[in-house]
């Protein structure tokens, strides 16, 4: 059921997104095309250089910053709309008038649920690497490449051990600690703060967005509070050291273990936001 | 026998409105029931924790024996009183999708019902109109072979034309040991098809009794005795 379920979850968002994110690839590859064209038309014009050249060459360089422009409006606007549509599916499937099929289906609210979780993370994992393709797109050049090559290799020889074991345990928990706050604990957070909407009498929908907020803004103080409570997670760091540079002493958290608490606390958040949605769509659902 | 419906002691708030307050009653399965009531007497409340849509504020509901759950939505066939479908997809996609989830739904004899009604399967839901669009839920929820069929409002937003085919396909495509409870306020347009009636009022049941009781015990129709119990 949790197969069909997902079929058809999918299918309720697909269309919209895949022409979203094959428009910003379709943006992309334009883009490059421009600066290949533009290096094209420096190439030939270095050697002959008139006001016609220059006046070109301004065109260009003002077409290339709005380009620019656009482009970065157009990275952050996908990934916002990505999330704030998938949220709205999940909204109207459970609470809408959808709501009355979705919850008169012979299926588990678990199976609901993880349905709803799993296209969210399958989108948010194409989304990340659709904009990922797309600035690779635009920045990969015989100059660059280098740079880009040097850094995945830095990041994997680190995660692999090869850079040594700090280095290693500091890469797993900073992939681990971003993978369980994007796809663990923003994901739950935003189910349950929908699930805290329906619970309200109308604006059901505002009240999604003032759960969201509050709840993050409110678990971001908590664990701030804990972090200087809690000497080895304290960012703040003292050292004690004699003129030649020896430590005397020191005071404060060390890094992996800041990331490693974080990556536990917003795996706990995730099991008991996920735990409060299943608890409103079982005990608490009231459908108007 | 099992009741097919159980109601002990149930009770429904919203906020300080009682809806439902404290109803205790059962239904036999096997027969079309009407479930009567002025506007806001508490029908659709009713059919809607019937089918778990809302959580009692107090008291139980038991379907067949059963609380409401993945089991009971299994043999529970229920037509809201709006329209729940995807208006992007086709007819014939949310056939499919009967199909996936609801064991007891019969592919042909939806596709039968819409061919009688001229209306074309691979047309989407935006582009019908409201009274088509209440046509295809109704064949869907008739498409099942379920033990209970949960009709609210069926006929309310229809034609009187309408009206009759409504009825008709209800009467024509369910299964004699199955049980049909059809909420409804246009008492006139479905009396000759109930058995039994519920009557219910500001969330108390008035009145649980059989067509044929009222008709030859009190020498009334159930409109006329409608009338009676809820003359304002």
């Amino acid at each position: 059921m949790l197969k069909k379920l997902y079929k058809y979850d999918w299918k309720s968002v697909s269309m919209l997104l895949l022409v979203l994110h094959g428009v910003l690839l379709a943006y992309s590859v334009i883009g490059r095309l421009a600066v290949v064209i533009a290096e094209n038309f420096a190439t030939k014009g270095g050697n002959n250089f008139d006001t016609h050249t220059s006046l070109v060459t301004t065109i260009f360089g003002m077409s290339a910053v709005a380009y620019i422009l656009i482009y970065v409006i157009f990275i952050i606007g996908i990934v916002l709309a990505t999330i704030l549509y998938l949220a709205a599916r999940m909204q109207k499937s459970l609470f809408s008038d959808e709501g009355y099929l979705t919850n008169t289906l012979p299926v588990s609210q678990d199976k609901l649920l993880w349905s709803k979780i799993l296209v969210f993370w399958t989108w948010s994992a194409i989304d990340f690497l659709c904009v990922a393709l797309s600035i690779l797109i635009l920045a990969s050049y015989p100059e660059t490449m280098q740079d880009i090559l040097d850094g995945f290799q830095l990041f994997f020889t680190s995660l692999l051990g090869f850079e040594g074991f700090n280095a290693m345990t500091n890469a797993i928990a900073v992939t681990l600690g971003l993978i369980a706050e994007y796809f663990f604990y923003m994901t739950s957070l935003i189910l349950f703060s929908i699930c805290l909407g329906s619970l309200f009498k109308t604006h059901k929908s505002l009240g999604a967005v003032v759960s969201f907020f509050g709840i993050n803004i409110g678990q971001s103080v908590v664990m701030l509070i804990l972090m200087f409570i809690l000497p080895p997670l304290s960012p703040i760091t003292s050292v004690v050291t004699t003129e030649s540079g020896e430590i005397i002493s020191s005071t404060g958290g060390n890094e992996t273990a800041q990331v490693l608490f974080m990556l536990i606390w917003y795996l706990v958040l995730s099991v008991v936001f996920y735990l409060g949605s299943r608890y409103i769509l079982t005990k608490k659902l009231n459908l108007d | 026998m099992n009741p097919i419906l159980e109601c002990k002691g149930l009770t429904k708030r919203y906020g300080n409105k009682t809806a439902l307050d404290q109803i205790s009653f059962s239904l036999m399965p096997g027969k079309i029931i009407g479930l009567l009531g002025p506007n806001g007497s508490g029908k659709t409340t009713l059919i809607k924790l019937l089918n778990g849509l809302l959580v009692p504020t107090e008291g139980h509901i038991f379907i067949d024996g059963l609380a409401p759950g993945v089991e009971t939505k299994k043999f529970v066939s229920y037509l809201p009183e709006r329209t729940y479908l995807n208006s992007w997809m086709k007819v014939c996609d949310i056939i499919d999708f009967f199909q996936d989830f609801y064991e007891d739904f019969d592919k042909a004899r939806a596709y039968d019902m819409l061919k009688r009604l001229n209306i074309n399967p691979s047309d989407r839901l935006r582009t019908m109109s409201k009274g088509t669009k209440e046509k295809v839920q109704l064949i869907l929820v008739m498409s099942r072979r379920a033990r209970l069929y949960c009709l609210d409002e069926p006929i309310a937003g229809v034609d009187p034309a309408a009206r009759d085919y409504i009825l008709s396909t209800i009467i024509q495509n369910y299964d004699e040991n199955a049980t049909i409870i059809i909420s409804t306020h246009l008492i006139s347009d479905v009396e000759n098809i109930l058995d039994d009636v519920v009557f219910i009022q500001n969330g108390h049941i008035r009145m649980v009794d059989s067509v044929e009781n009222i008709r030859f015990n009190q020498g009334k129709s159930v409109d006329a005795l409608f009338r009676e119990v809820f003359k304002c």
